[in-house]
């Protein structure tokens, strides 16, 4: 027996370093799958520029840059073979190479670190040449922008581009930029390209070579491929490309090859998996740790695998399985009983298969629930207990109930961050509530309880005593937005929708408003926080961007004369809550105290 | 020995020997805020100038030479003289009750719903700025300047931890406050001033950036949280027209005596470093009480590490192999690899500061030795000048007899013909060392630690052993201060400028350009996920962002209105 040849090409994905720059465009499109048509991914921004910007007369340059693994030079070479009609000649060979179209000269440089820093000036000279001078060439140019920076520092005839590329990279795409479009490729949601790479890493063309194989029965790869092909699971598996995105992790494109042809094949190779068909039994006892929902989170991979592969090494941040939920363990365990709807469920889900080693765990859970001789005595942690973290994973992929599966997710307050961006109402005006009074605590450090005003305090930090937070402006809720800002672009694929809080300055302030993207992180540190959570869950990554948040609302709404103010505002302990007070010094020398109108 | 700062003309006592090394003077009693309580106290009592009190190593000439202290008995009373109060003094009760009878004329709440006494309110409002923790005494605790009409000096009433009697003296008025000193820097131990001279220092050659920290720290005291000072003035006021009826106060006259230490005047580029680290940092468009903490953060930095670089600079010492300050950024993520080399220099720095003042004693008597015209009748001349130069005249009694006893020993021997002149020498600086590191380590020692940990550049914040790292609001103060608002650099470039000013290490390439990675050999891909890891951090705080490729760039966030950020 032989094995399946692309069992082997997709090893081929998980071996290979991540950082080896040219991996990605060369598997891609050089070494063909034994079966079966390469990977195809089409891209919005592939056709963008061939049909759209490089068909125009004058078409500005372009420059792309974005992470390794992007498809920055992928992307290239399926431009030039377009403009071309054909694979260039020596494209290989080659770092950069030029086409006389009708109209101009389209030069594509695939890699600006590779052609050495002499050539790369000269190269953004004519590049810089362009906005002054009537000449033919426009440029495509893939860029380390660490390069690129360096190239366009310090030279005064750069200047202009310097300054457009800085912007973009800063704002996006200026697509009708007469001169300069800058596409960063991270801003591409992978996320959108799962179901498209999953329907190819599991074509059946690729899986014929496997019909007849005698260690059908007992190979992980094949149950693997075989259930990636289900419509639920690649679901999932898109699901936590979003949740990655939403935390502002960009996966690349070939980071997520790697995650799934090892999802699949557990690094395991054919040769392997029909060596245990001598040894049948015990590998019926392992073969269920090499299976999808394990691979995915790289639970048998070793530790160096763990940390290159981006994909992984960010899934396993998330913690899913870990830890108990009681509707999810429930289920396992007991099956729901009283419901026959779902008993049928469990049947379906938990049958003998190879990913449960066969009927072992079937075996365990009825010992455990039935009680007899197997069963474990009372200081013994019973064997089900083992099948837990496992079973949890599983059901991430495979159980319907979405609800319930979102809570292995480690936020509190998933499900309800992805009903606000699919834009219902009254969960949007609540939560901005429950947001005003996060941010109120957070800001003031104190457990306030107004959710209809946002007052941004300064206060001295180190208090030795109870802290007195002097409230420099209080804006209120109607000045308040909640939105979703969706972050589509018809040059990239990028689907994806923003939560966004935008603050008005209060009244007799001359100032624009302040937007403030809530990320994922963010979103449940204010929940949490408004909900009467501690502050030091999820500090670390949130406290300081709230902090510039305030810095952000004080230094644009506090105008001189307002700091200047001739009375201080300030919370005051009262009986069990705060309350807002003023004070001040009044023409005949008296203090006065009042209530808390600002 | 050059010197900048003001030295007295007539001094006779001698100086300890960390004054010599790190200047007159700083030590382990003031806590870390009372840096910068100091500071501002010195840069306003002289009128908010800096450059101010100096007779010696300036180019210029100081306007003023003593610089006034801010005694405000009545609102520092108000704020911190209660029921608890640890340090009661008759005296005081009296003073207190006569102010708070006085005050309660002078307060009217509109809000009739108010739980407890106006006074109560307005005095818990003050004391959310108390800023020593610590017990102390009343007229030794300090309010952070949030306003001018804040500051305090270090104040001690005579005698008033020893007083028994406990019956009211009823006393005339005006005397209450006659036993208040202001001269005891107990706390306020010069650490203030050492700063206002590197300032003054590093800005001798730029006379704007002088002119623009001492106006912007103005500003920031005098426009910012103006009620709250009115209140501030208010309750001081009431005092001292109770208490003088306009007339002059005697405590305020006594206090008005304050100059200037001095610093030694070498290794200038580390000066004009913290002074273009402070002009920048007062750039930021930020609230004054988050600015005035950034800048308390920065001053413990500043001091840490020019305790560190004076340690370091000696002839007999290469200041590149000695000076390697790694950041650990980790927080144990790589098993505590870097963690454990962060450690081992941290502590290798206190060896160097103990050191640096070994070789300084050694120096000191060789060179007095080699001046002396008469070589056989040096011993006499020695001894006088070290005992004028280390102050060795104030010393315990009994310390200093058993000192007197080893060298007489020596000198016996050595008339004896026992022992070498080399030999003798060589005793003769040991002895001394032994006695002069007896206050070095109780009094100096530990200054860098204290401060190091209490800004969190030194981790744990508790116990003995510790290890460099970043806390959040130094790191935002260090971005604060290395670049002017809206402006970029690319990170490496950053922590390449870190290494440059600071001698922070973080990453591969300053690790291995400055020797560490070959002094403490581990796998370099250690320190790039330190690198990562402060990289992560940043990107957190928003004072980084990372387009593509790794690159990353630190930004000093200006407001942008209307734009995408956060």
């Amino acid at each position: 027996m032989s094995g399946n040849p692309f069992v082997e090409y997709l090893n081929r994905y998980t071996t290979v370093s991540p950082e080896h720059e040219a991996a990605f465009d060369e598997f891609i499109t050089q070494t063909q799958p034994a079966t079966g048509a390469p990977l195809r991914l089409e891209t919005k921004i592939e056709t963008f520029l061939v049909k759209d910007l490089f068909s125009k007369s004058r078409p500005p340059s372009v420059i792309l840059t974005g992470n390794a693994g992007d498809g920055k030079t992928y992307l290239c070479r399926q431009i030039a073979t377009q403009m071309n009609g054909s694979i260039p000649k020596d494209w290989d060979e080659q770092t950069s190479w030029a086409k006389e179209t009708p109209g101009f000269k389209l030069v594509v440089v695939k890699d600006l670190s590779e052609i050495g820093e002499t050539k790369g000036s000269e190269l953004l000279d004519r590049l810089a040449k362009t906005y002054s001078q009537p000449t033919n060439d426009v440029f495509l140019i893939a860029a380390n922008e660490g390069r690129l920076r360096a190239l366009l520092s310090g030279n005064e005839e750069l200047e202009k581009v310097r300054e457009d590329v800085e912007a973009q990279l800063r704002n996006g795409p200026e697509l009708d930029h007469q001169h300069l479009v800058v596409f960063n490729l991270n801003q591409i949601t992978t996320s959108h390209f799962i179901n498209k790479a999953l329907g190819w890493l599991t074509a059946p063309e690729n899986w014929q070579a496997c019909q007849g194989c005698l260690a059908h029965k007992i190979c992980p790869i094949q149950f693997n491929a075989n259930k990636l092909s289900n419509d639920l699971i690649a679901a999932r598996f898109q699901h936590l490309y979003q949740v990655l995105e939403h935390l502002d992790i960009h996966i690349t494109i070939r980071d997520m090859l790697i995650h799934l042809a090892y999802s699949i094949t557990g690094g395991n190779s054919c040769s392997k998996i029909i060596q245990q068909l001598d040894n049948k039994l015990i590998w019926i006892e392992k073969a269920h740790n090499y299976v999808y929902f394990e691979n995915a989170w790289g639970e048998a991979a070793d530790e160096t695998f763990r940390r290159k592969a981006a994909a992984i090494r960010n899934l396993r941040k998330l913690n899913v399985g870990n830890s108990s939920i009681f509707a999810v363990d429930d289920f396992i365990v007991t099956g729901y009983p009283d419901d026959p709807v779902q008993q049928q469920t469990h049947r379906a889900l938990f049958n003998e298969s190879l990913d449960l080693g066969l009927k072992k765990f079937q075996q365990e859970r009825l010992a455990y629930l039935q009680g007899g001789a197997s069963s474990p005595k009372h200081d013994q942690v019973p064997v089900l207990m083992k099948w837990l973290p496992h079973c949890r994973r599983k059901l991430f992929f495979e159980w319907k109930e979405k609800e319930t599966i979102e809570r292995l997710y480690p936020f509190s307050y998933l499900s309800l961050y992805f009903k606000l961006l699919e834009g219902d109402q009254a969960s949007l005006y609540n939560a901005k509530r429950d947001l005003v009074l996060g941010l109120n605590r957070s800001f003031s450090g104190l457990f306030l309880t107004n959710r209809e005003d946002l007052y941004v305090t300064s206060q001295y930090a180190h208090a030795v005593e109870q802290p007195v937070p002097i409230v420099l402006i209080s804006i209120p809720i109607d000045n308040i937005k909640l939105s979703f800002v969706s972050m589509q672009s018809p040059a990239l694929d990028r689907e994806m929708k923003k939560l966004m809080l935008t603050i008005y300055p209060p009244v007799k302030v001359d100032a624009s408003p302040i937007e403030w993207h809530i990320n994922l992180l963010r979103f449940e540190y204010l929940m949490r926080r408004s909900q009467g959570g501690t502050s030091n869950i999820l500090a670390a990554e949130c406290e300081l961007s709230i902090r510039q948040l305030k810095d952000d609302l004080l230094s644009s709404f506090v105008q001189q004369e307002e700091s200047n103010s001739s009375r201080i505002v300030f919370f005051a302990a009262d009986r069990n809550r705060y309350k807002l007070q003023s004070m001040w010094v009044d023409e005949n020398e008296h203090i006065r105290i009042g209530g808390g109108d600002l | 020995m050059n010197r900048y700062g003001y030295v007295d003309s007539n001094e006779k006592e001698g100086y300890p020997l960390a004054a010599w090394i790190w200047g007159h003077r700083l030590r382990i009693g003031q806590d870390w805020m009372e840096y910068l309580l100091e500071f501002l106290n010195v840069l306003a009592g002289f009128d908010y100038k800096l450059g101010q009190g100096i007779n010696q190593g300036s180019h210029s000439v100081s306007e003023f030479i003593e610089y006034k202290r801010f005694a405000r008995l009545g609102l520092r009373r108000f704020v911190f003289y209660h029921e608890r109060e640890k340090t009661r003094h008759p005296d005081d009760d009296q003073a207190h009750t006569l102010l708070i009878q006085e005050l309660q004329k002078k307060v009217e709440a509109l809000d009739t719903n108010l739980v407890g006494e106006p006074v109560n309110l307005i005095r818990s409002l003050m004391q959310a700025f108390s800023a020593v923790e610590a017990q102390r005494s009343w007229y030794a605790k300090s309010l952070f300047p949030a306003h001018h009409n804040l500051l305090l000096w270090e104040a001690l009433r005579k005698g008033a931890t020893k007083y028994k009697g406990r019956t009211s003296s009823n006393k005339p008025t005006a005397w209450l406050d006659k036993e208040i000193r202001f001269d005891q820097r107990n706390f306020f131990a010069r650490g203030g001033e050492i700063y206002y001279l590197i300032l003054s220092a590093g800005t001798e050659r730029f006379p704007e950036k002088r002119d623009y920290i001492a106006k912007r720290l103005e500003e920031l005291l005098k426009q910012s949280n103006a009620a709250l000072g009115e209140v501030a003035l208010l309750i001081d006021q009431t005092w001292s027209k109770l208490c003088y009826e306009g007339k002059d106060n005697p405590a305020e006259t006594l206090a008005k005596t304050g100059k200037l230490g001095w610093i030694p005047y070498q290794n200038t580029g580390f000066y004009e470093i913290v002074a273009e680290d402070i002009y920048q940092l007062l750039h930021a468009n930020l609230d004054s009480l988050e600015l005035l903490d950034l800048l308390a953060h920065l001053i413990g930095f500043h001091i840490t590490l020019y305790i560190y670089q004076n340690a370091n600079q000696n002839s007999e010492i290469d200041l590149h192999e000695n000076y390697n300050l790694l950041i650990d950024a980790m927080e144990g993520a790589d098993g505590g690899i870097i963690r454990g080399i962060s450690a081992s220099l941290f502590s290798e720095q206190e060896a160097h500061i103990v050191r640096r003042g070994r070789i300084y004693v050694r120096e000191q008597v060789e060179a007095h030795v080699a001046s002396y015209e008469n070589p056989n009748d040096f011993i006499h001349n020695l001894e006088s000048d070290m005992s004028e130069t280390f102050g060795l005249g104030g010393l315990h009694k009994n310390t200093l007899q058993s000192f007197k006893d080893k060298v007489n020993k020596s000198i016996e021997q050595f008339n004896g013909g026992n022992l070498t002149k080399d030999a003798f020498i060589g005793r003769y600086v040991e002895s001394l060392t032994d006695i002069l590191l007896n206050d070095f380590r109780k009094n100096f020692l530990g200054v860098h630690k204290k401060l190091a940990k209490a800004i969190e550049f030194v981790a744990p914040r508790k116990g003995p052993s510790g290890r460099f790292v970043l806390g959040d609001t130094l790191l935002k103060a260090i971005t604060v201060a290395n670049l002017m608002p809206g402006q970029a650099q690319i990170y490496y470039e950053f922590l390449r400028r870190l290494y440059d000013r600071y001698g922070l290490i973080v990453g591969p390439d300053d690790a291995r350009g400055s020797g560490l990675l070959e002094r403490k050999p581990i796998n370099e891909q250690y320190y790039r996920l330190n690198q990562d890891a402060l990289l992560e951090k940043m990107k957190h705080a928003g004072l980084a962002i990372e387009y593509s490729d790794a690159t990353a760039i630190v930004i000093h966030h200006q407001t942008v209105s209307g734009g995408e950020h956060g």
